[in-house]
């Protein structure tokens, strides 16, 4: 094989990432009572931190009650059917919270 | 189906460098017919599928298995154990996704039990855990760069290892014949006879451990546990699964004087309990009200190891003079759990669970 052959290779990496478009819900400020959730990592001071937040908020919108959710680990996602019934009770949720 | 690229012979690897395809190390290009060489042994389909990271929406093929294996430097004989520890690490209990994102910077370590061990040419004694072997090197490196290239795992993307360990390149035990009497890593899992399992555990990098003068082989053990409940190893005091290495002399002597490996496992498990007062004096705050509520139990401790089931007990290490090791897993036992696979000659593998790893 001379120095400058061209050879053929296969691409290692992952070849199927497609993100489908989606639009996102409308932005409203919300004007009504409507319960706040807060997901809860499990990491320490996670409760606390999301807590202060919490309370931030409810000096800005009619939040009539805050809820808690935690997780039994920050490694993994929120079980579905959980993730579910607090999508249909809140109007808000926080979570998103790292190291 | 892959991508085909063509690229000069002579610029392939700098060509993989360039992408990051690689670990910093070369890669051997992975041409068709050397990755079909590896797809023949298993005789999968290249687009067959080994498993998934959901949280990732990316699912691992075959064929990319076998590419990226290619570029690790298997031999194609070797591919059906790499299947079988893909397909374990896939597996929801590894819980891949969080093992090779957290800061915690997790080896994906593969433990090897069984024919294939000496077939293949592992190194099982001297030099266990060291450089040296074409199948230790390669078959943990090729399970690495499916994590890097396949599923993201690459620093700047989904690895955020804070500080990581050498194993990241590859981090392969193989066990050696345990001393007799004693049953194998593979048989205690329930695998059949003349089979050969493979483990993953997403572990930190391994300790090293001396004993060199106490005559007693409960010294050993009392050695090994002191070094499982060192305050400074984040699982310590909340519970995780780990895996221990027992090294020529600590094996042969505890055989001898009659420990069994379930003695060993209840013994280290004891041991390796610490007080709050201890992890507190070297400065490590308890973690309260979180995932892990650190609540000293009724004897006053806590544990390091979540169960003695949870103590990967594996026989390894070449003669020398009082050395043994373990590695604890990087994260408590609720985050991720040791999974295992049979490794069949052709198609996908079997899972193992006849020990809760």
């Amino acid at each position: 094989m001379s120095s400058c052959e061209i050879s053929i290779v296969l691409r290692p990496d992952y070849e199927d990432d497609q993100v489908e478009d989606f639009v996102p819900a409308p932005r409203s400020v919300p004007t009504e009572p409507f319960t706040l959730s807060i997901i809860d990592n499990g990491k320490p001071k996670a409760k606390q931190l999301l807590g202060e937040l919490a309370s931030l908020l409810e000096d800005r919108f009619p939040i009539a009650k805050v809820e808690l959710v935690s997780k039994s680990s920050a490694g993994k996602p929120l079980e579905a059917d959980v993730a579910q019934s607090v999508a249909v009770r809140s109007r808000m949720v926080i979570t998103g919270l790292g190291d | 189906m892959a991508e085909q690229l063509n690229i000069s012979s002579t610029e392939a690897v700098e060509y993989f460098f360039d992408r990051g395809w690689t670990d910093g190390l070369p890669i051997v290009p992975p041409t068709p017919d050397l990755v079909e060489k590896l797809l023949g042994v298993v005789d999968l389909a290249p687009d067959a599928v080994l498993g998934s990271v959901p949280e990732r929406d990316r699912h691992l093929t075959a064929e990319k298995a076998a590419i990226n294996s290619v570029m690790a430097g298997c031999k194609p004989e070797y591919f059906p154990l790499v299947v079988a520890a893909l397909e374990a690490i896939l597996d929801p209990e590894f819980n891949a996704h969080a093992a090779m994102s957290s800061t915690g910077g997790a080896a994906l370590c593969l433990i090897v039990s069984g024919p294939l061990v000496e077939e293949h040419g592992f190194f099982h004694l001297n030099n266990v855990l060291g450089s040296g072997s074409r199948a230790n090197a390669s078959i943990g490196r090729a399970v690495r760069l499916v994590a890097m290239n396949v599923f993201g795992a690459r620093t700047g993307l989904m690895d955020a290892s804070s500080i990581g360990h050498p194993g990241k390149y590859s981090m392969v035990l193989a066990e050696t014949t345990p001393p007799r009497g004693w049953p194998t890593f593979a048989e205690e899992l329930g695998a059949p006879s003349g089979s050969t399992s493979v483990t993953v555990l997403a572990a930190e990098g391994p300790r090293q451990i001396a004993n060199h003068l106490n005559p007693d082989p409960e010294g050993w053990l009392l050695t090994i546990a002191s070094a499982m409940r060192c305050p400074a190893t984040f699982t310590v005091g909340k519970g995780a699964q780990v895996a221990v290495v027992l090294g020529y002399e600590a094996r042969e002597s505890l055989a001898r004087d009659g420990w069994s490996k379930d003695g060993i496992r209840s013994f280290l498990a004891q041991h390796s309990r610490i007080s709050a007062e201890e992890l507190e004096a070297a400065g490590v705050l308890l973690e309260l009200d979180s995932a892990h509520n650190m609540v000293p139990e009724e004897d006053g401790l806590l544990p390091s190891v979540s169960s003695p089931d949870d103590i990967l007990l594996v026989t390894a290490g070449g003669p020398g003079a009082g050395w043994s090791a373990y590695m604890p897993a990087w994260a408590p036992i609720q985050h991720s759990r040791a999974t295992s696979r049979l490794v069949t000659k052709v198609g996908h593998s079997e899972i193992l669970g006849g020990k809760d790893v």
